[in-house]
Formats: C-alpha cells, sequence, structure tokens
C-alpha cells in the first residue's frame, strides 16, 4: 500500500508551496488516475513517489516504509516513451532489469516473454527510431512491466498518440493490469480516459494541494467503451470536466 | 557519389582556373601548376612515402593518442565534479589562444630534434576540440533519462556507462573528425619550425631550393592523408552510430 502522510512540499524556486500537509492512500491491486489542470502537481506527486524530490514535511510511505529508505519499489513509465536510441528494443526493455543486475539468461527469458505479449517480437533488434508512436508507448510500457515492481507509475503515457491508437492502448493497458494485477497510479489531462481506465480519480484543486477529491467509479471490470455511455457515466464525465473548468477560470 | 558531384565539379574547375594562370604566369618557382606538381609527386615519390610521410604520420598518431587520451580525462573529470569544470574550462579555452606556430621553436628548444617537439604542438593544437566537444557531448545528455535511470535505481556510474557514453558517442565522433586534420596540421608545422624529416621539413627544404612544385607535393600528400583518414573515420563513424536517424 501506498501512503502520503502529511506531505508537505515546496520547489525551491517556487514562491508557493505545492503541497501543505498531504495525505491519501492507494491500496495494492487499484488502478487510480490523477487528474488536474496543468502545474497543480499531478507529475510532482510522482517525483515524490520514486524519490526525486524529497518532501520538507511529512512522510511518503510504501508498504509502511519510508520511501527514501526502499529500492526498486515502483516503476516509471514517463509521457515521452525515453528509449534509448542507441539501444535495441530488446535491449531497452531489459533497462531496468539490467541496472538492477539480472543474469544475462533472466533477462533473455523475460524479455522472450514480453516481446511476445506486446507483441513487438519481430521488433527485438531494431531500433526505436523505426517503430511507430503506438509501439513505442507499448516497448517503454514492457520496459516499466519488466522492472519487476507492483507499483507502476504512468505519466500521461498516451498523451502524444493519435485518437485510435489511443483507444486501442487504453484497453490493451487494462487488459495487461488485470493479467499482473499491478498498483497502477496514472496521471492524465484527458476525464474520459481516467475514467475509462480507472477504479478511483483523484482530482487536484486548489493550491496548495491539502487533499485529493475522491471519485469512484460506479463500473466494473472488464470494461467495454460503450459502458461511456451510461447516463451515471456520463454525468460523471461532465461533472469533473465542468470542475476543471472552474478550477482553469482565474 | 551523387551527393558529392558539385563539390567535384567545383574542385575540377577551381584546378583547371589554376592550371591557366600558372601556365600564363609561367614561374613555376612562384606558382607552379597542378600538372607539375602531380609530376614532382611521381619524381620525389620515394622520399616523400618512404621516409617523409612515415615520420610525420607518427608525429601524428602520437600527438592524436595522446590527445584522445588527455581529451577524453579532461572531459570526464570536468562532467564528474563542478570544481574540476569551473578550475580547468577557461585555462582550457585560454591554451588556445597561445600562438602555437610562436612557442612551437621554444619546444625544439626544450626537447631538441626529438619526436617529442613535434608531438607536443600537436598535442596542443588538437586535445581541445576533443576535450571541449566530448564535454559539450556530456553535459548535452537528457535530464528526463537520466531520471528515468535513476527510477530504475541506477547510481553514478551506471548513468556514466549507460547513458552519458552512448550519448557522447556522436560528439566524441566529430571532435575526432576535427582533431584527425588538425593533428596533421600541428605536426607538419611543428617539422617545418625545425626537424630532420617529415613532409613539413621536406616542404620548407624545396623552399630554400626554390622548388615551388617540391614545396606543394608534400601538402598535397598531407592533404590527401587526412582526407583518407576523415572518411575512414566517417565510415567507422556510420557503422558505430546506425541508430542516429540522419545517418
Amino acid at each position: 500500500m501506498l501512503e502520503f502522510k502529511d506531505v508537505t512540499f515546496k520547489y525551491s524556486e517556487d514562491d508557493y508551496t505545492m503541497f501543505d500537509r498531504l495525505s491519501f492512500k492507494v491500496e495494492d491491486g487499484e488502478f487510480i488516475s490523477i487528474i488536474g489542470k496543468s502545474g497543480c502537481g499531478k507529475s510532482t506527486v510522482f517525483r515524490l513517489i520514486n524519490g526525486l524530490e524529497k518532501p520538507q514535511g511529512g512522510e511518503v510511505l510504501y508498504d509502511g516504509k519510508n520511501v527514501a529508505l526502499l529500492k526498486n519499489y515502483s516503476a516509471y513509465m514517463p509521457q515521452k516513451d525515453l528509449l534509448f536510441p542507441w539501444r535495441t528494443i530488446e535491449k531497452n526493455i531489459c533497462l531496468a532489469m539490467e541496472v538492477r543486475k539480472k543474469s544475462r539468461t533472466q533477462m533473455k527469458q523475460a524479455a522472450e516473454e514480453m516481446l511476445k505479449e506486446v507483441g513487438l517480437c519481430e521488433y527485438r533488434d531494431k531500433y526505436p527510431k523505426d517503430l511507430s508512436g503506438g509501439m513505442r508507448q507499448r516497448a517503454s510500457f514492457a520496459r516499466t512491466l519488466l522492472a519487476g515492481s507492483d507499483l507502476m507509475l504512468l505519466d500521461e503515457p498516451f498523451s502524444a498518440l493519435d485518437s485510435l491508437t489511443k483507444i486501442s492502448l487504453q484497453e490493451w493497458l487494462l487488459t495487461e493490469w488485470e493479467k499482473h494485477s499491478k498498483t497502477i497510479l496514472f496521471v492524465t489531462h484527458d476525464v474520459e480516459e481516467a475514467i475509462f481506465l480507472s477504479k478511483k480519480i483523484f482530482v487536484i484543486s486548489d493550491r496548495p494541494v491539502t487533499h485529493f477529491e475522491e471519485f469512484e467509479i460506479p463500473l466494473s471490470y472488464p470494461r467495454k467503451r460503450e459502458d461511456m455511455k451510461h447516463s451515471d457515466i456520463v454525468e460523471l464525465k461532465e461533472m469533473l470536466i465542468s470542475r476543471l473548468r472552474q478550477e482553469d477560470t482565474p | 557519389m551523387k551527393k558529392n558531384m558539385p563539390s567535384i565539379i567545383l574542385s575540377v574547375c577551381l584546378l583547371l582556373l589554376w592550371q591557366i594562370i600558372a601556365m600564363l604566369i609561367n614561374a613555376p618557382y612562384i606558382l607552379p601548376s597542378p600538372v607539375q606538381i602531380l609530376i614532382r609527386l611521381w619524381e620525389l615519390r620515394e622520399t616523400l612515402f618512404l621516409v617523409q610521410l612515415p615520420a610525420t604520420m607518427g608525429v601524428t598518431a602520437l600527438g592524436l593518442i595522446i590527445s584522445v587520451a588527455l581529451g577524453l580525462s579532461l572531459a570526464i573529470a570536468m562532467d564528474l565534479n563542478e570544481k574540476i569544470e569551473n578550475a580547468l574550462y577557461p585555462i582550457i579555452v585560454a591554451s588556445q589562444t597561445i600562438p602555437t606556430t610562436a612557442i612551437a621553436p621554444l619546444f625544439v628548444l626544450w626537447f631538441g630534434y626529438s619526436i617529442w617537439s613535434k608531438v607536443l604542438v600537436t598535442i596542443l593544437m588538437t586535445f581541445f576540440p576533443i576535450a571541449i566537444t566530448v564535454f559539450d557531448g556530456f553535459k548535452s545528455s537528457s535530464r528526463e533519462m537520466e531520471e528515468l535511470l535513476i527510477t530504475c535505481g541506477a547510481g553514478k556510474k551506471d548513468i556514466f556507462f549507460k547513458l552519458k557514453i552512448p550519448q557522447t558517442l556522436p560528439y566524441f565522433f566529430s571532435a575526432i573528425k576535427m582533431a584527425v586534420p588538425l593533428s596533421i596540421i600541428g605536426a607538419a608545422i611543428a617539422e617545418w619550425l625545425g626537424a630532420q624529416s617529415g613532409l613539413g621539413y621536406f616542404s620548407k627544404r624545396m623552399m630554400t631550393q626554390l622548388d615551388g612544385a617540391g614545396v606543394f607535393a608534400p601538402v598535397v600528400l598531407l592533404s590527401a592523408a587526412a582526407m583518407l583518414f576523415v572518411s575512414v573515420i566517417s565510415i567507422l563513424e556510420k557503422k558505430l552510430i546506425k541508430w542516429r536517424k540522419e545517418l
């Protein structure tokens, strides 16, 4: 379980506090999306979780332990695929395993299975420049999965894709999540994407952020596109959009 | 080949123009024609190819190897530590304001006609583009990729070997392509100023004999050697950096 306990954080170059005694919990196996306007601190939540930033107050806990004392508890998938252009796809997806000193045999075997799973077997020896945007995101997701952590932090991974690729990758992501039973925290700007994918949505509002507004999605898994047409889902979507709009209004 | 066609045509035109002007002036000790230079190159082939060229290439190779080692060490040291960067960077830049040709005779005074006086001139001219270009390569490494590695649990060593080195490889090749002609020029200048063999020394000797074509023949050889080495490095670069889109 991931927990933010009274976390206070401010970037040294900013003159405002971003989070003020912020607390929230994410249970194991949940799929939670975080939405909010640009610059509200969505990505900062990830930076605090994966230790790239240190809170000035409070604690970020994973399974009850401060993340500052832990290693390899989370895997991060950034907005840009960040595949290393000089590595083949197979070597790219093995990056985290390589850093974590897995044996060659282990890496080979895991990469083999994962490439099959993400449908990139034929591209194992290709370089990122040879792949389409959707394929690159799948490769990036494969790299994140192969990191072997139960907590996955996905930072707007589909935002740069065209709408058709985005839809098919969202469905694919849900299948993968159900299969691997990971905990996923998903940052997005897209309200519909957040509703389709998540069990729960956290909305980040006024600054400094003192709490997240939580919304349960009244849908079970597996989900279909048609589910998005249910009246309560349409209502929820409209409500979330109007909330975000309100926040955008000066 | 098709890409190089305009440059080949332009070069041929310039050579033709040179040939015509040289024939009009008709004073080969001042301006020998390209044909006269080629004839002289053939006449002097034994000494040029078997004695002078190996001597110059020896200085070039030694100077280049030491420059690469020195340039890379400086770039790595500056990348690892900001204090080292602040201390070294201005000195490295200042070293390029030293008029090499003016102080080269000093090296001859210190090291005599040995290979080291010439190697030192070569190093002075060559280590700078390597150190600065490779250092810029290290600095250009993506912050986002670095953070991605950190989230995977990577330490400084992993970041250096898995990110900085491969990302800097294209910069390294650019540096070497700049350094090779410079090292050849450096060796020739040093030989011109004080040596007992080498293409620079030979060119100077021909000058004292008012042999215009004999002055140019070693220069042609120096240019050919530089072009050959740069081409070999470019081929190697294409083979090693095939992941680059533009290659």
